[in-house]
């Protein structure tokens, strides 16, 4: 959505540049007897209109993204049933973040994250020995 | 009175967004006053009027019109600061496309 709103605004922006081009080239060639102090009124709307559109493109662009659960938890229907899959989290409002803390929160814990997620899971803190255990547990069970 | 807790992670992430905004609205602006070919305070008053009624369209499309919401003081956040700081792209938007087409 936002790109095309950039798309459609760009080419009224860089059709009115050029129409404002010809227009100086031609001012320029009439010297004296041209008095014109603006450029004409078609392409200011067009200019205007282009620059709504960018904007607008802006302000769709910085939408919240979908979220999903870090956990996921086991699907009841269809075809995947049984099968753990990662569940899609909204965010509260569509474009920015709640800043107060109790609704911030909210969202992250419904992912499963917390502010501490990189410390706790550092590489350097993995008990190896233990999740090759798990692992080959897991495989030899397959 | 009870102190209200902030949470850093979504003013940083709010903030960025908004920078964002700023940075190609005030871009585009430059374009269009170097397109209109506008000269001396006219186009620093197309400016003012066109970041402020970009910022009016934030706070009414992102912010559901409550931006207490979301910026911990609203006013200054979304008014006042940032206008000064992304006047020199503006103007570089402006020379350069007012060079090229007059």
């Amino acid at each position: 959505m936002s790109s095309v709103l950039y798309i459609v605004g760009g080419v009224l922006v860089l059709h009115a540049a050029y129409s404002s081009m010809e227009f100086h080239l031609l001012a320029k060639s009439m010297h004296q007897e041209c008095t014109f102090t603006t450029v004409p009124s078609d392409i200011i709307h067009e200019t205007v209109y282009g620059l709504v559109l960018i904007i607008l493109g802006a302000i769709r662009s910085v939408r919240n993204e979908v979220a999903y659960t870090v956990e996921g938890s086991e699907s009841s229907e269809g075809a995947l049933k049984g099968i753990n899959i990662n569940v899609a989290v909204k965010q509260d409002h569509e474009y920015l973040r709640p800043i107060e803390m109790k609704r911030a929160v909210a969202v992250s814990e419904r992912i499963g994250l917390n502010d501490y997620a990189e410390f706790e899971s550092r590489v350097d803190f993995v008990d190896l020995v233990e999740k090759r255990k798990e692992f080959n547990q897991w495989s030899e069970a397959q | 009175m009870k102190e209200t807790i902030y949470y850093n992670g979504s003013i940083q992430s709010n903030k960025q967004k908004l920078g964002r905004v700023r940075d190609i609205s005030s871009l585009a602006l430059g374009v269009g006053c170097g397109i209109l070919a506008l000269e001396s305070l006219v186009g620093f008053g197309f400016y003012i009027v066109g970041t402020t009624l970009t910022n009016l369209l934030f706070i009414w499309i992102c912010c559901g019109s409550e931006p207490s919401k979301f910026f911990v003081s609203p006013k200054r956040e979304l008014l006042l600061e940032g206008v000064v700081e992304n006047v020199p792209g503006f103007v570089m938007m402006w020379c350069l496309v007012y060079a090229i087409v007059s």
